[in-house]
């Protein structure tokens, strides 16, 4: 990637400066701003000024949440409406078991990672794909406030980038260069139905913990009921996938989930091979 | 094709953000509720045509926001307590920088906006036009994305970013409105 990038002026950075605070710029954009903040004393009083009422409106506006005799109120809805829906005959067609979509088995086995890089599709274009299932196998219950991304995840979401840059994805693929402080298991390549999948394991040093990464296609979004946390123009959402917390981000070439496993990485490779063979059973 | 047996397990995570949305929508939580329990049931009933593997919080957001226009937005529109004037881009900011309110060579405080503004916030995004504060709200306190917002009001990008852009200068104007009407900050010359 080219190192010079045309500057921009003034002008041009503040006119992105709202998609710039929301993380709705690419990469390459996302950049481009962040340099001329680091070089503008004028524009980066502005860019804090604007962040800072942002926040201030999310801090100041309340979240009630509806209350437990509505959602209980809805669930016999639900069920009624289900009741209603068998009688007239019309549940045939929802008992009978689909093929799972590519995405929603990955996510109900897991847990994967794959290493960055840019992968390609094949056949048809985009698929999108629902992480919904991800977040949702494990209902969480942690305490809210636990801040969302703190100084040592940032370290670590820097590391899973600069992977994510040195590596590429071919059919094969060859990690060029790891830095030199992280261990890094085997990167292998697996194809995973249409998508191919890269993946790589690497061992965090702090905290010995292994961290996979993951990139989806472009038109995946990691959905999940917690607030986004937009810093230095990067959004980052955090998710529960199957149990575990992830980070996750959007590169230019799709989104990139890092997941703090506990379990070795072999017993990731393991699962991840299961994934490639719908029949075998968890 | 949405799998109806796992409806409730999917949709569950949604409710407290799909509320919400309808809450400042309708302004009033009776109503927010029946538009969150018909846009259940109708999604329910729609499950079958629902594309699994695609965004199921976009398209939730979506029939919430049909419904709302269909069954429950006012016919009349309800009338605006603020002038709508919002000025240039980054006009307050650049009023506040004039005033000497922000250092352009320090940057803003911190407490800025809770010293000067107070937490009349609810208040302020109940105030916008409804176009903009569905965008807002959908936005800034139930995070979803440009593309989300986009598919659930079935509008463009663009009209989402100028929406959302616009909405922003409002509640900034409407929020030093009332902090000028209130005292705490003296009246713009």
């Amino acid at each position: 990637m080219s190192e010079h990038l045309d500057a921009l002026d003034c002008q041009a950075a503040l006119a992105k400066l709202y998609e710039y605070i929301d993380g709705e710029l690419t990469e390459t954009d996302r950049e481009l701003v962040r340099q001329h903040l680091e070089m503008c004393r004028p524009c980066l009083t502005q860019y804090e000024y604007e962040e800072l009422f942002h926040e201030y409106v999310k801090r100041r506006a309340p979240r009630p949440t509806a209350s437990d005799s509505f959602k209980a109120r809805l669930s016999q809805r639900l069920q009624d409406e289900a009741n209603a829906m068998t009688f007239s005959g019309s549940s045939g067609r929802e008992s009978r078991r689909q093929s799972f979509p590519r995405f929603a088995l990955a996510a109900s086995i897991m847990l994967l990672i794959t290493v960055g890089a840019w992968w390609m599709t094949q056949n048809a274009g985009p698929r999108s794909c629902d992480w919904t299932k991800l977040a949702m196998i494990h209902e969480h219950s942690e305490s809210v406030g636990s801040p969302l991304v703190t100084a040592s995840t940032r370290s670590t979401i820097e590391a899973v980038r600069m992977i994510a840059r040195e590596l590429q994805l071919q059919s094969t693929f060859v990690p060029r260069s790891v830095p030199s402080e992280l261990v890094t298991h085997e990167a292998r390549v697996m194809p995973w139905k249409r998508h191919p999948i890269g993946q790589v394991g690497w061992r965090c040093p702090s905290s010995g913990n292994d961290v996979s990464f993951f990139i989806s296609h472009e038109s995946c979004m990691p959905m999940t009921d917690e607030p986004l946390s937009v810093i230095d123009g990067r959004s980052y959402r955090m998710a529960t996938i199957n149990g575990y917390r992830a980070i996750c981000w959007r590169e230019d070439a799709g989104y990139v989930c890092a997941i703090m496993a506990e379990q070795g990485f072999d017993t990731m490779i393991a699962w991840a091979e299961q994934m490639r063979d719908p029949r075998a059973s968890f | 094709m949405g799998d109806r047996s796992t409806f409730e397990s999917q949709v569950s995570p949604l409710l407290d953000s799909l509320y919400r949305t309808a809450l400042r929508m309708t302004k009033n939580s009776d109503d927010a509720e029946d538009l969150v329990q018909e846009t259940c049931l109708k999604a329910y009933r729609y499950f079958d045509r629902f594309e699994e593997g695609s965004n199921l919080r976009a398209w939730m957001f979506k029939i919430l926001t049909n419904l709302f226009i269909n069954r429950y937005r006012k016919k009349t529109k309800e009338p605006t307590a603020v002038e709508y004037d919002e000025g240039g881009d980054f006009y307050l900011y650049n009023q506040m920088v004039e005033s000497g309110a922000v250092s352009e060579n320090v940057g803003p405080e911190k407490d800025l906006f809770d010293r000067m503004l107070g937490a009349d916030v609810q208040e302020a995004i109940d105030e916008l036009p409804e176009d903009f504060r569905i965008v807002v709200v959908m936005a800034f306190i139930e995070g979803l994305s440009y593309e989300e917002i986009a598919e659930a009001l079935d509008v463009p990008m663009g009209t989402v970013k100028s929406r959302l852009h616009r909405g922003r200068k409002m509640l900034q104007k409407s929020l030093f409105h009332y902090a000028r009407k209130a005292g705490v900050i003296p009246p713009s010359s």
